[in-house]
């Protein structure tokens, strides 16, 4: 038949503006239940932190009446954006990054490249049904936002502002996301991979300015590495024009949109970025990293172990299962339970920190400012963040694994109870634990040695408070982790699943830590001591307090730390395992669903 | 726990109900299977046949109604019942980390097998699927049909009474498909009782001694092949090529009793008769009477599909 030109154009407009795989994006989305789950979460999370932060504004015993309140509602507003910018790093990467690894799990990728969709129209719209579930959790704050709004102090422009900052954040962590969704084979690869490329991204930035600082004028920093340092983070950007701005005379610099320009750039980045690997990496087979990283670990530590004579001090025996096999299958086939690869892991992450330790003391050696050792804190929060989420990670996959292979119903049908299944692999983790645990305990060892050389000035607590403290916070919390993460995995059926829910359950139990310090500072309820101990309802609270010589403000005015770290270990060690009772209990009846 | 008596079927199972959610899979199943026998457990997809097999298995427990396994309860006694059982998933579920042998070697460890016998067994059972070539082969790098033999193995080592197949011959190729049939076979000649599930109807006529036919969890058919034929009112098509065909003798062998049909073809009769009055060899007795020389005379197998087609109509529970 033929039609007009214009007839022809129009049809042509109509069905490239027809957004099929967004349609379809939208209806999956909307007809999931887990959609309506996570947004309750987020509403129910956003709403009881900010009415938990309200009292802080408006509660205070300098103010003489109600009146004075008024104008408030810009700190309020501050921290409802504050909030969104946590619930942004949080969920978009979790919303994001299955968008074209379940096409390419589910092999429909394929069958998407032999439409008429075009590459860029295929990331366009993924990126879009995303982008419009996150942004339905932004408007979840529009009541908390007129709340804040009557309380007056805000100015529309100030609104802008902040609303364009979250909008651009969304923005880019959308586009990281997806673009490590185009990369990766897997959703449970795409998800850690955005978690582990973005603090890369976020980071490398201000700890080259660190470092480059360091090593050049001592600590001092100009206006372009401070703003260099935040580039890359819209919320840090715009605090930098406000900066710029109140050195000026005003209140922001009128240019601050300039400043959000390198942000903006690469979102653009991150979706070419998709684009190119959506075609080159559709169809890349599954691959596991972990065992050729080990036999490439094992060929270099064999090569260099010639030096030595080739000195063998643990040969892998070749014995087969007696009566535990899923505990020998797991310790002498999987890669992570072989003893000589653990013990190549513990080298590789203990020689690292044993050097990272000494280089921390001969800093501190030569330093002309005192010595306060926050550098091994830094140092061991960020090891044990790192470890805890691989643990998480692997306890949760190590159930959740015989589901996925199809081999759990065939081992349920043995004799072995659901109950023997968990025990095994609970305890064939015990050995990947201690593995992890000795690069901690040998930083906190590190510290309190050099706290035992010179005690910290203005503390009540001692390098053998310090040293206990953190040995068991690192003995409890470590199988914590284990047992927490396994018994969230016996209750899903997918891999993503059982990560997500074992690293987020992880997230949110630990961000439950500068919450609580927030709401038991002074200025917020006084100095009631039994707000104070809310601090314990984070697992890593008393650890944080602990390394920065803290821990007697949790028991105020009790100044000795021996109360509270008792207290905290009895409640811990009880918590973990009530876990672990409940992960044996539950093991039948969850297993075998 | 006492041991129920040898004379007791196997398997009974009564007024079988099984719910997920508001989904009714299985409703008021109920049959007994005899030791030695094999049934094939034939419906379509969504019938219920996974259900109850997995209810068998004790991976699943029922919402209604008493299933026993060699006179154990499978929801009360599920530890005895899982001595009693060896169950093949239509999946692998294999571990790709292990040789075939580790992989026979870790299941003898689960099912507590003595640690010197497991040599030997590991050995037998290898043999018996035709694998011993591959004792020390990868799991992941054998075939689709290896691998479902290597299955086959794993649920021998413990030298289980009732065998639960679930769909064993899916996703096969032909070769593959032949080589476990024949397999079954052999393990039918060892005395062992089997449930196979299956798609493939013309090859579970083969081999299975009773058919339990299921649609939407309900039983429409049960019994031996004869006997649903018997009650289908089914025919036996027989071909047959005459030396000495003539209308005359067409028209005899059209009147004889017990032959309900004959279609001239260009080669051949295709005769068709009722099967529980004229078994085929009467059939050719009678054509001899009758003076045809018989070039060929091949009776086609019991048609299953024709009583699958006419037992279900296509719903699912």
């Amino acid at each position: 038949m033929n039609f007009p030109w214009w007839k022809r154009l129009a049809r042509g407009a109509r069905a490239r503006l027809s957004f099929p795989l967004l349609t379809k994006e939208l209806l999956e989305t909307s007809a999931q239940r887990r959609t309506y789950i996570l947004r309750v979460i987020y509403a129910v999370a956003l709403y009881a932190v900010f009415v938990l932060l309200l009292p802080r504004e408006t509660w205070t015993s300098v103010r003489q009446s109600s009146f004075e309140l008024l104008g408030s509602g810009r700190q309020m507003f501050e921290t409802l954006v504050i909030l969104q910018y946590f619930g942004t790093a949080l969920f978009m990467p979790a919303l994001m990054c299955g968008r074209i690894t379940q096409e390419k799990e589910r092999d429909s990728l394929v069958l998407l490249f032999l439409t008429e969709l075009r590459p860029w129209s295929i990331v366009l719209q993924k990126y879009l049904g995303g982008l419009v579930l996150m942004l339905s959790f932004f408007l979840l704050g529009l009541p908390l936002a007129g709340v804040a709004y009557a309380f007056g102090g805000l100015e529309t422009g100030e609104v802008g502002r902040d609303l364009l900052g979250l909008f651009v954040t969304c923005l880019q962590l959308g586009a990281l996301s997806l673009f490590c969704s185009a990369w990766c084979r897997s959703t449970v690869g795409s998800f850690i991979g955005t978690y582990l490329f973005g603090t890369i991204f976020y980071a490398a930035p201000p700890l080259s300015i660190i470092l480059l600082s360091m090593g050049a004028r001592g600590y001092s920093r100009s206006d372009a590495m401070e703003y260099c340092a935040g580039m890359f983070i819209p919320p840090a950007a715009l605090q930098m024009s406000t900066i710029m701005g109140t050195r000026s005379g005003g209140s922001i610099d009128p240019a601050w949109p300039v400043y959000l320009l390198p942000s903006i750039a690469s979102i653009f980045l991150f979706l070419v970025l998709a684009r190119w690997f959506l075609v080159r990496r559709a169809l890349v087979p599954p691959v596991n990293f972990l065992r050729p990283f080990f036999e490439r670990l094992d060929r270099l530590m064999k090569r260099m172990n010639r030096a030595t004579g080739g000195i063998v001090l643990w040969r892998e025996s070749s014995n087969l299962p007696a009566d535990e096999p899923i505990f020998w299958r797991e310790t002498h086939r999987r890669v992570l339970g072989k003893p000589h690869y653990l013990l190549r892991l513990l080298c590789a992450v203990e020689i690292p920190t044993v050097f990272a330790c000494l280089a921390i003391a001969l800093m501190q050696s030569f330093s002309s400012y005192g010595r306060d050792w926050r550098e091994y804190s830094w140092l061991l929060g960020s090891l044990g963040a790192l470890v805890a989420l691989f643990i998480s990670a692997h306890a949760a996959n190590t159930i959740v694994a015989e589901r996925v292979g199809q081999s759990l119903e065939v081992l349920l049908t043995t004799p072995l109870s659901a109950r023997d299944i968990v025990r095994q692999k609970e305890r064939a983790l015990r050995r990947l634990l201690i593995v992890v645990a000795v690069p901690l305990l040998t930083i906190v060892a590190a510290k309190a040695y050099a706290r035992f050389d010179i005690p910290a000035p203005q503390s009540h607590d001692s390098w053998m408070s310090y040293l206990v403290c953190a040995t068991l916070m690192i003995c409890i919390n470590l199988p914590l982790v284990t047992w927490l993460s396994l018994w969230i995995s016996i209750r899903v059926r997918t891999r993503f699943h059982a990560i997500l829910g074992a690293v987020g359950a992880l997230a949110l139990w630990v961000g439950l830590a500068p919450l609580t310090f927030y709401l038991t500072d002074h200025d917020t309820f006084g100095a009631a001591p039994i707000w104070r101990m809310l601090v314990l309802i984070s697992p890593v609270s008393v650890a944080y307090l602990n390394e920065f010589s803290q821990l007697e403000q949790i028991l105020w005015p009790i100044t000795n730390p021996w109360p509270a770290i008792l207290l905290n270990t009895i409640l811990y060690a009880s918590i973990a395992l009530l876990i672990r009772w409940r992960l044996f209990a539950d093991s039948e009846s969850l297993l075998r669903r | 726990m006492t041991s129920p008596a040898s004379d007791e079927p196997l398997v009974e199972v009564s007024n079988l109900h099984v719910r997920y959610g508001t989904t009714h899979a299985v409703r008021g199943l109920s049959f007994r299977i005899e030791r030695g026998d094999i049934y094939g457990f034939i419906g379509p997809n969504g019938a219920g046949k996974t259900s109850t097999i997995k209810v068998l298995a004790t991976l699943l427990r029922p919402s209604f109604g008493q299933v026993r396994v060699s006179g154990f309860d499978v929801a009360r006694q599920p530890a005895a019942v899982r001595r009693k059982i060896g169950y093949m998933p239509d999946f692998f579920g294999v571990y790709d980390d292990l040789t075939a042998a580790e992989y026979l070697h870790f299941f003898a460890a689960a099912y507590h097998i003595p640690v010197g016998d497991r040599a030997n067994l590991v050995r037998d059972v290898l043999a018996l699927t035709d694998l011993t070539g591959k004792h020390d082969a990868a799991v992941d790098g054998l075939s689709r049909g290896m691998k479902q033999r290597l299955g086959l193995a794993r649920v021998l080592l413990h030298d289980p009474d009732l065998l639960l197949l679930d769909e064993p011959a899916s996703g096969l190729d032909p070769r593959a498909r032949i080589e476990m049939r024949e397999l079954l076979k052999e393990l039918q000649s060892l005395g062992k009782t089997i449930i196979v599930s299956s798609h493939i109807l013309h090859e579970l006529a083969q081999f299975c001694s009773h058919i339990g036919i299921i649609e939407a969890g309900q039983m429409v058919a049960n019994g031996s092949l004869r006997d649903i034929y018997r009650t289908l009112d089914l025919r036996r098509t027989i071909h047959i090529q005459l030396a000495n065909p003539s209308p005359g003798l067409h028209a005899a062998i059209r009147a004889l009793p017990h032959v309900s049909g004959v279609e001239e073809q260009p080669d051949r009769l295709v005769v068709q008769i009722r099967e529980e009055q004229c078994a085929p060899e009467d059939l050719l007795d009678a054509l001899h009477a009758l003076g045809a020389r018989i070039r060929m005379f091949q009776p086609d197998a019991m048609d299953m599909e024709t009583a699958f087609m006419k037992l279900t109509e296509g719903k699912v529970a």
